[in-house]
């Protein structure tokens, strides 16, 4: 929030403005984007967040271990259970203690339901950076429904779950949940296609997003890229798959990379990291193995500290918890994946021309959101 | 090339520089270095394939008057997340900034600098990022912050 | 001084004919009622292409009555006019702004003889004179409301206006060719064997793409991209101010849509269908009109924004072309024409 003061800002060229996006627009949600433009041509691109710092890290030093996981949610309303499942992830570790394999298992499915939810939103915002009027967010926002529903008959909310805990999860699948899964994975797999087919494919799109905010493999990796925007650029990297955690270890899936590291590119390894979740989903109900779903654990952690790394929807989210013994945690450094993929658009008028109607394709593009990176 | 070969090129390198080097878990290597050559060591080890910065933080220890700054590293290549630590008095909190060595904790850094009041000397760039414009109420995240809204 | 009733209704009864046109159709109330008529139509035919319901809660059937009451809310609300604006030209413009293109539906002949002004037969010249005013007044309205979004959104538009305005006037020159005349009825009464889109094609897609540049619509609607200038020009409107750059918007896509029905959808021609020629070329001007309304909402539904630099290259580098070849083909085989007959 700092940049808003005036007499930090510097003078500009003749023939240059500074163009404020947000934190009321259309399109910013609770951030700014500051542009330097001459209209058209952008020379420069500031972030400004901190609108919904909430100051998640010192609140959960003052929480017991399992209260944390509630403010946690709070980060992405979206993507809540990767993030709980990271926090959890930090402190089985800190305990020295595996969740039993059904519930690594639920686990899994949860994770990736909330990653095509979190993604279909994410598109549906995407299509509308290219001025696609609502249609497809409005498409987008009806067909996770029935996903939305699944969750709410496992876990009996359909946003923030508070479902992954330590030691394991909160309750067993319903009765009918297998069945009721399968039908919507056939039902979205079909609205995926037709995504692809009218929109994926259409010429104005990628005509508006080929080539638009492209991300070399060196700078993505030298930025600190994560997730989707790091996969586009070519470099094959899935916490699933490099750090397992949950099942992901048992499944068969692959990492969707693309080489391009445009906008287009991103947009489409999120469509195609879609149809893997499916299969993820698929694959975890048919091999779900019985056995307990959770494992009481003290209420003190042992002294000790652990990083943990979860692959969310955004990308990677890592947390850094320090325990002394007791029963609150001395430290949590949380490093969200909107907090690295959001700066990347300060970088990219410095290698390349923008255009300032490339602005919020780039934005949505690396599907940023500021109250994950405000925390 | 093997972790062992790692520690042992770091300590013919920086000999007592080098205080800590454990490998926690599958995955996971901790680096503690003496804070006047972090740099140095940190351009050392980007050179030995550590090259995507993932976080950057500090840990506040009243009791023993020291903070605790850590960079979080992953590396492409060996497919290992590198956590590098290192020591500062908490009295005097100053410690290079590494955003020369790896572009991306540039962010990191300016929001511990911010909320954790650590100064980062070479950051290009430390503006206040989260806290509202005004904010005079010192650095939320050290450990004697006064969460109560009564302040002395 | 009193009214004199008798001579008043004397005068009526005398000039019914032209007073009708001009208070009712296509005069003032028609302009209105389709500003009303288009909105609730785009809304809700959105609203199906977009898997909701739209308006339905003001009026009973398919909440036909969201519009009134959306005008009156906007009629009711207070002026706001931002700081260093230029004030007089701020209320003048949005005044301004739809009487031209209302200007331009007069010219539009509706039925055999039902026409307003056929402007001693240079119909489509008036037509074409009046259309350039209209995007220099857009502009203005973002260039005096002393905002970067409406600066921004003004640049674009002149943008706008030379991607689309320069292939259109050229592939219409096509049309006059075919029909050898400016008069808008002879270039109607021309098409009453075939309708001119069938041999003007190419003329038709650069006319059809140019229409769309000229109207704001998708996928050149980028003087009003909320994505990134918020409300383009119109950003600093309000109440009824707005509710007037908004009725310049929609007269505006009327006078264009019927002109290419005008043009290449053979006008007013058709089956006589209700009895009286007047009456069904009417009926076939509106029909033929919704149509194109139609084809561009499922436009606006499917396709993304172009970007500013990628119209203006789209249209120097294909649509002049395009439009050149298209005359001079028009010019070939109008001389081959010539030469059998």
């Amino acid at each position: 929030m700092g940049i808003a003061r005036v007499e930090e800002v510097e003078e500009l060229k003749d023939g240059l403005m500074r163009v404020s996006i947000g934190p009321q627009h259309p399109i910013s949600g609770q951030g700014r984007i500051l542009v330097v433009t001459d209209g058209e041509t952008v020379y420069d691109i500031e972030i400004d967040i901190g609108y919904s710092h909430r100051g998640i890290e010192k609140i959960l030093e003052n929480r017991i271990y399992i209260h944390g996981i509630v403010p946690l949610e709070r980060m992405v309303m979206l993507d809540t259970s990767p993030i709980t499942m990271c926090y959890v992830r930090a402190l089985e570790e800190l305990y020295g203690v595996e969740a039993p394999p059904r519930a690594q298992y639920i686990r899994t499915i949860i994770l990736e339901m909330n990653r095509i939810i979190s993604h279909t939103y994410a598109l549906g915002l995407f299509a509308e950076s290219a001025a696609w009027n609502p249609a497809i967010f409005l498409w987008t926002t009806a067909d996770r429904e029935p996903f939305l529903d699944l969750l709410e008959m496992l876990t009996g909310a359909r946003w923030s779950y508070s479902f992954i805990v330590p030691g394991g999860v909160r309750a067993d699948l319903p009765q009918g949940f297998k069945e009721a899964a399968f039908e919507a994975i056939k039902f979205f797999r079909e609205r995926l296609d037709v995504y692809v087919d009218s929109w994926i494919d259409n010429y104005l799109f990628e005509v508006r997003t080929r080539n638009v905010g492209v991300i070399p493999r060196d700078k993505a990796i030298e930025w600190g890229a994560a997730g989707p925007s790091l996969r586009a650029s070519g470099v094959e990297y899935d916490t699933r798959k490099h750090d397992p955690y949950a099942a992901y270890e048992e499944l068969d899936f692959k990492i969707i990379t693309d080489t391009s590291g445009d906008s287009y590119a991103r947009g489409g390894v999120r469509v195609k990291e879609m149809y893997v979740s499916l299969d993820i989903i698929e694959q975890a109900l048919e091999n779900i193995p019985d056995g307990p779903i959770k494992r009481s654990l003290p209420q003190r952690a042992p002294p000790g500290e652990a990083y943990a790394r979860v692959e969310t929807a955004r990308g990677e989210i890592g947390m850094y918890v320090v325990s002394d013994g007791k029963d609150k945690p001395y430290r949590v450094k949380i490093s969200p994946a909107s907090f690295r993929n959001i700066f990347l658009i300060e970088m990219l008028p410095k290698i390349e021309e923008l255009r300032f109607a490339d602005v919020p394709v780039i934005f949505y593009s690396l599907d940023p959101w500021f109250l994950d990176a405000d925390r | 090339m093997s972790m062992k070969e790692l520690e042992k090129k770091l300590r013919d390198r920086f000999g007592e520089g080098v205080i800590d080097f454990a490998i926690p878990r599958k995955n996971r290597l901790i680096i503690k270095v003496d804070a006047s050559i972090v740099k140095e060591i940190a351009m050392f080890i980007k050179e030995n394939g550590f090259d995507m910065p993932i976080s950057a933080g500090a840990t506040d220890y009243p009791k023993d008057k020291r903070f605790e700054v850590f960079w979080v590293i992953w590396s492409s290549i060996h497919n290992l997340v590198l956590i590098l630590k290192t020591d500062i008095d908490r009295d005097n909190a100053e410690i290079d900034s590494l955003v020369e060595v790896w572009r991306g904790v540039q962010k990191f850094e300016r929001e511990t600098w911010e909320l954790m009041g650590i100064n980062y000397k070479g950051h290009p760039k430390l503006k206040p990022l989260l806290l509202p414009e005004d904010w005079d109420e010192g650095y939320p995240l050290r450990k004697d912050f006064s969460l109560s809204p009564y302040k002395v | 001084m009193y009214l004199q009733i008798d001579e008043l209704i004397r005068f009526v009864e005398a000039n019914f004919d032209i007073i009708f046109k001009i208070a009712i159709f296509p005069g003032i109330a028609f302009i209105f009622g389709f500003l009303i008529f288009a909105v609730w139509y785009e809304r809700k035919f959105l609203a199906r292409l977009m898997v909701r319901m739209g308006p339905v809660h003001a009026g009973k059937v398919m909440g036909w009555l969201q519009l009134i009451a959306d005008a009156i809310k906007l009629i009711t609300k207070e002026f706001i006019v931002p700081r260093f604006t230029l004030r007089s030209l701020f209320f003048l413009l949005p005044i301004l702004l739809p009487v031209i293109p209302a200007a331009m539906v007069v010219l539009i002949p509706f039925g055999p003889g039902f026409i307003l002004y056929n402007a001693m037969g240079n119909g489509l010249i008036l037509f074409l004179a009046l259309s350039t005013i209209y995007p220099v007044l857009n502009m203005l309205t973002g260039w005096v409301s002393n905002n970067k979004f409406t600066i921004i959104g003004a640049f674009r538009t002149i943008y706008l206006d030379v991607a689309a305005e320069i292939p259109l006037i050229l592939s219409i020159i096509g049309v006059v060719i075919m029909a050898g005349t400016y008069d808008l009825v002879g270039i109607v009464e021309a098409q009453s064997n075939m309708w001119f889109i069938i041999p003007q094609i190419l003329g038709f897609i650069v006319f059809f793409i140019g229409y769309l540049g000229m109207t704001e619509r998708v996928p050149m609607d980028f003087p009003v991209a909320e994505v990134e200038l918020v409300f383009g020009i119109k950003t600093e409107y309000s109440g009824p101010l707005y509710l007037l750059l908004m009725e310049a918007d929609y007269v505006n896509w009327l006078a264009w849509s019927l002109l290419m029905v005008v043009l290449y959808l053979g006008g007013y021609n058709g089956p006589n269908i209700l009895g009286n020629p007047v009456y069904s070329g009417i009926f076939w001007t509106l029909f033929k009109l919704l149509i194109v309304l139609t084809i561009v909402l499922i436009i606006k539904i499917g396709y993304a924004r172009l970007r500013v630099d990628q119209a203006v290259r789209m249209g120097w580098k294909y649509l002049i072309p395009l439009a050149v070849i298209n005359l001079v083909l028009t010019i070939l085989i109008k001389y081959i024409l010539n030469i059998y007959q």
